[in-house]
C-alpha cells in the first residue's frame, strides 16, 4: 500500500459514501416493509420524517460521488511517478486489475444516484408518494454497488506496489499496440469515430429538440442520451483529446483535467455527466405519467429535463467544436 | 369548509405513557365565523388545532378543507396548504429574538420565494394597519407585550390567509388589550376570513361577535354524544 | 428558478444572521475548524513543497550516474572506463565527477564537497544544485529555475571554497574568513571562503562546499586516475533503458544509477511521510467529527424554539434542512479558507515556524530556509475530503433530527 495523504482521502471518502448508503438502504428496507400511507400512527410519521434523512443522504452521496470520481483520477495522476512508465493516470490505473473497474463503477454509481434523485423529485410532486416503493427498491439496488466499488478501490489502493512496470498512455491509449479497452478505442480509425460522433450527436440533438419543443417525450431520447454518453467518451479518447493536447499520438481521457489544460476536462466531463443523468432521468420517468398524482406534473419535470439534457449536449458539443477550431493540430 | 369526522390523537402509542388526547371528534367549521373552543386545561384545545392548521396530522378520523382530503398529506403538502391558508396566533407571541420586527413578520413568506421588495411593502402596510409601523426596525426584545402580540399578528396575515387560528390568544394580555383584540378579530371577518379560537377566558368565549362556542372536555366534544 | 433563487436568498439571509446572532457558540466551534485545516494544510503543504523542490532540482541531474562497485560497495571509478561508455551507442556525454562527505567535529555536522564540473552543470548523488550568491542583496536575479552555477566574477581559484548557508551558519563564518580541514594525511589545509551559495535552494545546498578539483583531490589523497563516479547523459530519453543495460554489461563491476529510481524514492518516502503525519493526526480530526456531531445535535432551548416557531409559522422541514445547509457550508468555507491562508502563511512565510522540528528532523544544518509556495488543486482537494467531508457527515443526522421537530412545539411553549 502507499500511504499518501490524496490515497487516505479517496478511501476515506468511499468509505462515508458506503457507510451514508447502507444506513439510508437499512430504513429505505423498514420503509418498504412498513409503510401504510392510510395511517395515522406514530410509526408512519416516523417512516415519513425518514424520507427526509434519506434523500438528504442521497443528495450527499451523489455530490460527493461526483467529487470522488475526479479526486480518484487525481490521485491516480498524481502517483504517476511511483510507477515506472506510468507517465499520467491511465497508466497508474494499470497498476492492478482493480484501477479500472473502480472507475467504472464510480461513474454507474454516480449515474444511479442521480437517477434516484430524478426519481426521488418526481415523487416530492406527487401528493401522495407515488414512487416510493420504486424508489426504494431502486436504493436497495444501488446499495451494493457502492460497497462493491468500495471494496474494488480498497484493492486498487492497498495491492499498489510502487515501481511494478505498468504501461502509461503512450502505450495502453496508442494505437500501435493493441492491447486492453483503451487501446481498441483509441485505435478506432479517427475519421469514422468522428463521422459516428457528430451523427449521434446531431442525432440526439433533433431528437431532443423534437421531444422537447413538441412536448412528446418518447423513450428514444433517453437511449440516446445513454449511447451519446459512451460515444462521447469514446470520442474523447479517439480524436477529442488530440485537439485539447495538440499532439498526434496521445489519446488519454484523463490528462484533460489537469492543469495544463486549463481544467477544460473538468467543464466537458460534468457536461456530459448532467446530459446523461437528466436525458435517461427523463426516460425513468415516462411509465409514471399515466399515476393519477404525477399526471399534471410529470410532463413539466420531464420537459425541464430534457431541456437540461439537450442544452448540456448542446454546450459539450460547442466547447469540442471550439477546441478542435482553435487548436494547432491539424489531421 | 373545515370538516372533521371521528379525529383521534393518541400520544406515545404503544408506551406506558399512551395518552388518548382526542377521542372521536367530529366538527364542521363554517366559513366566515367566528368559533370558539373552550374546555379546561388539558381538555385537548390545542391539540385540535394543530390538527385543524394541518400542523399535525390526527393518527385516525378524517379531516377535510373545502371539500379536500388532507389526512394523508405528505408534509410538504400540508405546509403548504398551510401556509397558504392558515394564519397562526399563539398563546406567545413567538417572535424570533436578535431581528428585526419587519423581518419576524416576514418570515413566514421567505419559503414562498417572493421579490424581497413586494414582501417588504405588504409586510409595512399590515404594521401599518395595526399601528406598530414606527417599531419595524427594532428588535422585538424592546417591544411592549402588546405591541408584540400585534407584531404576531401582522406575522399571520402575511401571507393573505383566509383563516386564522388563535391559540388562547388573551392568556398574556391585560383587560383593555383583550378588547382591543377582539376588535381585531371582529375585523377578521368582515374582510371575509374565518376564525378559530380556544381560549377559557369568558370576555372572548362570551364576545358578541362570536358565532358558535364548542366546549371540549377529555378530548370530546361536550354536549354531543361520541 | 427565479422564485427558488430569491428563496435560497432568503433562507441564506436568515441563516447568517442567526449565525451572527450565536457568535460565541459558533466561534469556538469555528475556531476549532479552522485549527485542524490549519495543521492538516500545513503538514501537506510542507511536505508538498519540499518534494516539488527535491523533484524540480532533480530534474537537471544527470539521466543516469554510474558508480563502480568493489566486493558491493561504492568504489572510485577508474578514469580509462569512461572511454568506454562513451563508445556506447546514444550516450550525449560522459562527466566524470568528485565529490565526497566531510565530518566537521566542529560543527558536528557531515558537509558535502564537490568539484564543479567544467561544463557548469553540477550533478551529485542527490543531485545537488545551487546558485552562487556574490552579492547578498542582489537575491532577486537568482531564481530557482536555474540551478548552474553562477561565479560571476567569482573565480573558484586553488585554496578557496564556496559553501552553503546552512554551512556559513553552522560555522559562524563568512566571505573571507579561512575554514581549516583535516586531510586524509592528518595535516590541516586551510581553505579561504570566496563565496556563499544563495539561500534560493537551501534544502540541497545548504551543506554544500564547492571547491577545485586539486583541493579536492589533495584533501582526500585521490589519485589523477580516479574520480567519484561519472554522469552520463544520453540523447533520447527513451534509450536510457538501453543504456543502462549495456553499461552493465560492458562495466560488470559498475552500478548504474537511473535519475527516474531516485525520483521515486524521494517520491515514496515523502508521501510515505505525509500519510503517516495524517495517520497519527487523524484521532484529532475524529475527536473533531465528534465535537461536531455533539455541537451539531445538542441544541440548545432557544435554537429549538426558533426551529419550532420557523415551523409553525410555515417553514417546511426541506426549509429547515436547507437553512442548517447554509449554515454548515458557510462555516466549513470559512474555517476551511481561514485554515488554509493561515497555513499558507506559516508555511511559505514564517518557515513552519510551529512544527519545523518535528517535520524536518534531518541534519541540524537545516534550520531554515523557505520553501517556493507550491499549492496545487489536488492538494486543495485533499485537504477538502479530509476535513469538510467529515465534518458535513458529522451534522447530516443532528441537521435532520432538528429540522423534523413538531411544527406544534411552537404551540405547546408556555414560558419563556
Ligand atoms: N406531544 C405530546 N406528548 C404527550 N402528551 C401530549 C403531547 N401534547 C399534548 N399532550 C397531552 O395532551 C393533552 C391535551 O393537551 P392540549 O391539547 O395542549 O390541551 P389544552 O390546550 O386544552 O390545554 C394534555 O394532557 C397534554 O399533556
Ligand atoms: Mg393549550
Amino acid at each position: 500500500m502507499i500511504l499518501h495523504p490524496t490515497v487516505i482521502a479517496n478511501l476515506l471518502s468511499s468509505a462515508i459514501a458506503t457507510g451514508m448508503v447502507v444506513y439510508a438502504a437499512y430504513y429505505g428496507g423498514q420503509i418498504l416493509k412498513f409503510w401504510n400511507l392510510q395511517s395515522g400512527d406514530e410509526l408512519q410519521l416516523v417512516l415519513e420524517r425518514k424520507t427526509y434523512l434519506i434523500s438528504t443522504i442521497l443528495s450527499f452521496v451523489f455530490a460527493l460521488q461526483l467529487l470522488s470520481l475526479f479526486l480518484y483520477v487525481f490521485t491516480a495522476d498524481s502517483l504517476t511517478p511511483l510507477f515506472v512508465g506510468a507517465m499520467c493516470a491511465a497508466g497508474t490505473l494499470n497498476v492492478n486489475g482493480f484501477g479500472y473497474p473502480t472507475l467504472l463503477l464510480k461513474i454507474v454509481n454516480f449515474l444511479l444516484a442521480g437517477l434516484w434523485l430524478v426519481l426521488n423529485h418526481a415523487d416530492n410532486l406527487g401528493y401522495d408518494y407515488p414512487l416510493i416503493r420504486k424508489k426504494y427498491w431502486l436504493l436497495m439496488f444501488i446499495a451494493p454497488f457502492i460497497v462493491i466499488e468500495t471494496v474494488l478501490e480498497s484493492a486498487y489502493f492497498l495491492n499498489m506496489q510502487a515501481d511494478v512496470i505498468t504501461s502509461c498512455c503512450g502505450s495502453l491509449f496508442s494505437s500501435e499496440k493493441a492491447n486492453g479497452l483503451g487501446s481498441e478505442i483509441a485505435a478506432l480509425p479517427s475519421q469514422p469515430m468522428m463521422w459516428t460522433f457528430y451523427a449521434t450527436l446531431l442525432l440526439t440533438l433533433l431528437v431532443g429538440s423534437y421531444s422537447y419543443l413538441k412536448g412528446k417525450a418518447g423513450y428514444l431520447y433517453p437511449v440516446l442520451s445513454a449511447l451519446m454518453f459512451v460515444i462521447a467518451i469514446a470520442a474523447m479518447i479517439s480524436f477529442i483529446s488530440l485537439y485539447i493536447y495538440e499532439l498526434p499520438t496521445h489519446h488519454c481521457p484523463f490528462c484533460i483535467v489537469m492543469q495544463e489544460y486549463g481544467y477544460i476536462g473538468y467543464l466537458l466531463y460534468i457536461l456530459l455527466f448532467l446530459a446523461v443523468v437528466s436525458g435517461m432521468g427523463s426516460g425513468v420517468l415516462l411509465p409514471f405519467r399515466g399515476l393519477e398524482s404525477l399526471r399534471d406534473l410529470l410532463p413539466a419535470f420531464i420537459s425541464k429535463l430534457l431541456f437540461l439534457s439537450v442544452s448540456s449536449y448542446l454546450v459539450f458539443s460547442t466547447l469540442v467544436a471550439y477546441e478542435i477550431v482553435s487548436s494547432n493540430l491539424v489531421m | 369548509m373545515i370538516e372533521l369526522v371521528n379525529v383521534r390523537k393518541i400520544f406515545n402509542a404503544g408506551n406506558p405513557s399512551e395518552f388518548s388526547a382526542l377521542n372521536s371528534v367530529s366538527l364542521n367549521i363554517g366559513e366566515n365565523k367566528i368559533t370558539v373552543l373552550t374546555g379546561p386545561s388539558g381538555s385537548g384545545k390545542t391539540t385540535l388545532l394543530s390538527i385543524i392548521g394541518c400542523m399535525s396530522r390526527p393518527s385516525a378520523g378524517r379531516v377535510k378543507l373545502s371539500g379536500r382530503e388532507i389526512t394523508s398529506l405528505p408534509e410538504r403538502f400540508l405546509t403548504d396548504i398551510r401556509r397558504k391558508t392558515f394564519g397562526f396566533i399563539f398563546q406567545q407571541p413567538n417572535l424570533i429574538k436578535g431581528i428585526s420586527v419587519l423581518e419576524n413578520v416576514m418570515l413566514p413568506a421567505y419559503p414562498l420565494g417572493e421579490k424581497r421588495s413586494h414582501l417588504k411593502e405588504k409586510a409595512m402596510k399590515g404594521l401599518d394597519a395595526l399601528n406598530i409601523s414606527g417599531k419595524a426596525m427594532a428588535k422585538v426584545e424592546w417591544l411592549s407585550g402588546g405591541e408584540a402580540q400585534r407584531a404576531a399578528i401582522v406575522r399571520a396575515l402575511i401571507n393573505d390567509p383566509s383563516i386564522i387560528i388563535a391559540d388562547e390568544p388573551t392568556a398574556h394580555l391585560d383587560t383593555k388589550l383583550s378588547y382591543r383584540f377582539m376588535e381585531i378579530v371582529e375585523k377578521f371577518k368582515t374582510e371575509g376570513k374565518t376564525v378559530i379560537i380556544t381560549s377559557h377566558d369568558p370576555l372572548v368565549y362570551q364576545s358578541a361577535v362570536v358565532d358558535r362556542v364548542i366546549g371540549l372536555r377529555d378530548g370530546k366534544i361536550e354536549g354531543k354524544p361520541s | 428558478m427565479r422564485g427558488w433563487i430569491e428563496k435560497q436568498r432568503y433562507i441564506l439571509d436568515f441563516t447568517l444572521s442567526s449565525l451572527l446572532r450565536r457568535k460565541v457558540k459558533n466561534f469556538g466551534l469555528l475556531v476549532l475548524y479552522a485549527l485542524i485545516v490549519f495543521i492538516l494544510a500545513s503538514m501537506m503543504f510542507f511536505t508538498y513543497s519540499i518534494k516539488k523542490e527535491a523533484s524540480l532540482l532533480l530534474k537537471d541531474s544527470p539521466e543516469i550516474i554510474v558508480q563502480k562497485l568493489m566486493a558491493g560497495r561504492h568504489e572510485l571509478f577508474p578514469l580509462r572506463h569512461i572511454e568506454t561508455i562513451k563508445n556506447i551507442r546514444g550516450v550525449a556525454a560522459v562527466e566524470p565527477r568528485l565529490w565526497g562527505y566531510y565530518f566537521d567535529t566542529h560543527a558536528g555536522a557531515n558537509y558535502t564537497l564537490l568539484v564543479p564540473p567544467a561544463g557548469g552543470k553540477i550533478g551529485k548523488p542527490a543531485s545537488k544544485t545551487a546558485v552562487v550568491e556574490t552579492d547578498p542583496h542582489d537575491r532577486a536575479a537568482e531564481h530557482a529555475g536555474q540551478p548552474l552555477f553562477r561565479f560571476n566574477d567569482v573565480a573558484l581559484e586553488p585554496g578557496t571554497l564556496i559553501v552553503g548557508q546552512g554551512m556559513a551558519r553552522a560555522r559562524h563564518t563568512d566571505m573571507g574568513d579561512f575554514m581549516p580541514f583535516r586531510a586524509f594525511d592528518g595535516n590541516i589545509l586551510s581553505f579561504r571562503i570566496a563565496a556563499i551559495l544563495s539561500s534560493e535552494s537551501e534544502l540541497v545546498s545548504s551543506d554544500l562546499i564547492l571547491l577545485t578539483e586539486g583541493d579536492f583531490r589533495k584533501l582526500f589523497g585521490i589519485d589523477n586516475d580516479y574520480v567519484t563516479d561519472v554522469a552520463v547523459s544520453v540523447n533520447n530519453p527513451r534509450e536510457i533503458a538501453t543504456v543502462t543495460a549495456k553499461i552493465s554489461r560492458l562495466l560488470p563491476d559498475s552500478r548504474p544509477i537511473i535519475r527516474d529510481e531516485i525520483l521515486r524514492t524521494y517520491d515514496s518516502i515523502f508521501n510515505w511521510r505525509g500519510g503517516m503525519m495524517i495517520v497519527i493526526f487523524s484521532a484529532a480530526v475524529l475527536a473533531f467529527v465528534i465535537f461536531a456531531w455533539d455541537k451539531a445535535s445538542g441544541l440548545s432551548a432557544g435554537e429549538r424554539r426558533e426551529i419550532g416557531i420557523l415551523k409553525a409559522v410555515g417553514w417546511e422541514t426541506s426549509d429547515v434542512i436547507q437553512m442548517k445547509f447554509w449554515e454548515g457550508a458557510a462555516i466549513s468555507l470559512t474555517a476551511f479558507f481561514s485554515g488554509v491562508i493561515l497555513a499558507y502563511i506559516h508555511v511559505f512565510f514564517t518557515g513552519s515556524l510551529i512544527f519545523e522540528p518535528a517535520l524536518k528532523g534531518w541534519s541540524n544544518l537545516y534550520p531554515h530556509f523557505e520553501l517556493t509556495p507550491f499549492v496545487s488543486l489536488e492538494q486543495l482537494t485533499t485537504l477538502f475530503f479530509l476535513t469538510v467531508i467529515p465534518y458535513t457527515v458529522a451534522t447530516i443526522v443532528p441537521i435532520w433530527r432538528a429540522a423534523t421537530i413538531d411544527p406544534d412545539t411552537a404551540m405547546r411553549h408556555s414560558g419563556e
